[in-house]
């Protein structure tokens, strides 16, 4: 029990990471990327198609990917995003669920409906902590992804650009008043949370089972996390990542295995219906 | 006045020939041809239908839930005898009295949110249908047995879903045309303005997804008898929700007629390639018929043909014109 509670933490750590790509583009360019679960599937297919052609450890993928992604984001920017950004809400939600599903069409072309899974010599090891057995590639993952969370606060908070960034999320007005070149900062913040999300990707590649629809269940997830802390707010990410993680590793013991991908849906539609800013959230009307 | 006498006559008239051309197609068509035409009234039929709640400016993305609960009633019902018509009408009704119960607390939420939360449901319906597999089958899915379907053919399909399409239409039209289309555009302009006159909201909002989420179900109780055979990766696809969502918004939402235009052209052309091609394109098609339409003429098709007539159009470029 203890073990499996253990191992919850650590999975919401990664889930953590994951939701983190959508929160910032939802933060600053008010943007609810639906194409963001496809996306993600897409890092982890590209991160098995390289692992298995040149038997390499996926865990080097990750800089790579990351930087792909950042590429990847800067393109669909200028491209998708620059165009509607100043249009309805409703108009960027139907444009980034078309953009998910283009995503997701390409991935069943490209790599068919087969389930893949990447391998790796540590994949099943385990090592004990304070006499409890935990997954090591868990272990790892996690600390990565907390080491990525805390360095993107750092970017936030401490550097000019993350400065601008949180400028333009509490006030896009006042933020071009004062100077600041809004097309670049939504620029950047397009390309890092993309780099985010491809190396989440990459990540939950080595712990999961991909197949092409995959994306819709990270897209969920991202959102129960996100509501679980509040769209738009930064800080209560990992808390919604770990709640996440501990629900579903508890509920696999009580439910049988279908209901496992259901508990988030569960959470999503639940918090939506009591408490629809979640519960870090700034109280705002959309 | 004369002039446009005369054109609303031609128009009337070139509406019923165009009427008896579709209903002659048959007398004419091959099989497989028709098999074609039959798949793409189902998916133009959920895409008008899921514009009626699209006139509020909810956009649902979880229509395929109410699809599979009206497959599934309607399967169940004729395993156990239950006469086609009947079971049609009942499956559109229990999607309908589904969609009555979710949608008190649902169409609370707005924007994204909405969209999200249709999004879960349908994955939670979905769910539901593996775990209740003593009534569903479970994801092995459900059969007819041979002696339900046995005599029917594909003209009989065809005009059935001929005429379930042009009432699916007409419904729409009409609702365009009543207080429950000016109230539900109302919604669509300003929620919380058209609350403060006075509109009740949450009231018309209820009636327009119960009628949207009926006629769904009636669409995917035909799909069940039509193709007799049903599975929940089937009915619960991304593509039946995905694809409503592309043929409203590649037609023009708001319209009657754009999401029949929208859906007629893309359904066609995504069973073309489904057929002649892979069923993973028409997948592509709809996501690039989404991205396309939402980046150069957000308000679909409908907005080159009427765009000088109607001057009503919002910021958001959605067409506020709901006349055909």
């Amino acid at each position: 029990m203890t073990s499996v509670i253990l191992n919850g933490i650590l999975i919401g750590g990664v889930y953590a990471l994951l939701a983190l790509g959508l929160v910032m583009i939802y933060g600053v360019m008010r943007i609810v990327n639906l194409g963001h679960g496809p996306l993600v599937a897409l890092a982890g297919y590209i991160t098995f198609s390289i692992c298995s052609l040149l038997k390499v450890d996926p865990m080097i993928l990750l800089p790579l990917n990351g930087v792909l992604f950042y590429g990847l984001g800067i393109l669909v920017y200028k491209t998708l995003f620059k165009p509607v950004i100043s249009k309805s809400r409703i108009v960027t939600l139907i444009l980034t669920m078309g953009l998910g599903y283009i995503i997701q069409s390409l991935i069943l072309i490209v790599w068919g409906a087969d389930y893949r899974s990447i391998l790796t010599p540590y994949s099943s090891r385990s090592i004990t902590v304070a006499g409890i057995p935990v997954s090591f590639m868990r272990t790892i993952l996690f600390l990565l992804a907390f080491f990525i969370i805390v360095l993107m606060y750092i970017v936030l908070n401490r550097t000019k650009i993350g400065k601008a960034m949180l400028a333009c999320s509490q006030n896009l007005e006042g933020a071009k008043i004062v100077g600041i070149n809004v097309d670049k900062v939504f620029e950047f913040t397009n390309g890092i949370s993309f780099a985010v999300v491809g190396i989440a990707g990459t990540m939950i590649a080595m712990i999961i089972v991909l197949y092409p629809t995959v994306g819709d269940l990270f897209t969920l997830k991202s959102f129960c996390i996100n509501v679980l802390g509040g769209l738009g707010s930064v800080i209560g990410i990992p808390i919604g990542g770990i709640i996440l993680g501990l629900a579903e590793s508890i509920s696999s013991i009580f439910l049988p295995v279908m209901w496992n991908n259901g508990v988030a849906f569960l959470i999503l539609v639940l918090v939506l219906l009591v408490r629809p800013t979640g519960f870090f959230g700034r109280p705002e009307n959309l | 006045m004369k002039i446009v006498n005369l054109n609303s006559k031609i128009r009337r008239a070139f509406l019923w020939l165009v009427l008896l051309v579709l209903y002659l197609i048959p007398l004419k068509t091959k099989e497989y041809i028709l098999s074609i035409f039959i798949s793409s009234l189902i998916y133009t039929g959920v895409a008008v239908a899921w514009d009626i709640i699209g006139l509020s400016g909810k956009t649902s993305f979880g229509h395929a839930a109410f699809f599979g609960i009206g497959a599934y009633t309607s399967m169940i019902l004729s395993a156990n005898g239950v006469n086609l018509l009947l079971a049609l009408i009942v499956g559109g009704l229990v999607s309908a009295f589904f969609a009555l119960i979710v949608g008190i607390p649902f169409l609370r939420l707005r924007g994204p949110y909405f969209a999200i939360g249709t999004l879960g449901l349908a994955n939670i319906v979905y769910i539901l249908t593996l775990v209740l597999n003593k009534w569903t089958g479970g994801a092995a899915g459900f059969a007819l047995p041979k002696s339900v379907f046995i005599g029917r053919g594909f003209f009989f399909y065809y005009t059935l879903i001929l005429t379930i399409v042009i009432l699916v239409t007409l419904i729409h039209y009409w609702i365009c045309h009543t207080k429950l289309g000016i109230a539900l555009k109302a919604i669509h302009d300003d929620e919380d303005a058209a609350s403060s006159v006075g509109v009740n909201t949450i009231f018309y909002e209820l009636g327009a997804f119960g009628i949207s989420a009926f006629l769904t179900g009636i669409l995917g109780a035909f799909y069940a008898l039509y193709l007799t055979y049903i599975s929940p990766s089937n009915v619960f696809s991304s593509s039946i929700s995905i694809g409503a969502v592309a043929m409203a918004v590649f037609g023009g939402v708001g319209t009657t007629i754009g999401p029949l235009i929208g859906g007629m052209f893309l359904s066609l052309l995504s069973e073309i390639l489904r057929s002649y091609v892979s069923s993973n394109f028409s997948l592509l098609l709809y996501g690039i018929a989404i991205v396309g339409t939402m980046l150069f003429l957000p308000g679909g098709l409908i907005s080159i043909t009427f765009g000088r007539t109607s001057k009503r159009k919002n910021q958001e470029g959605v067409n506020n014109d709901t006349r055909v």
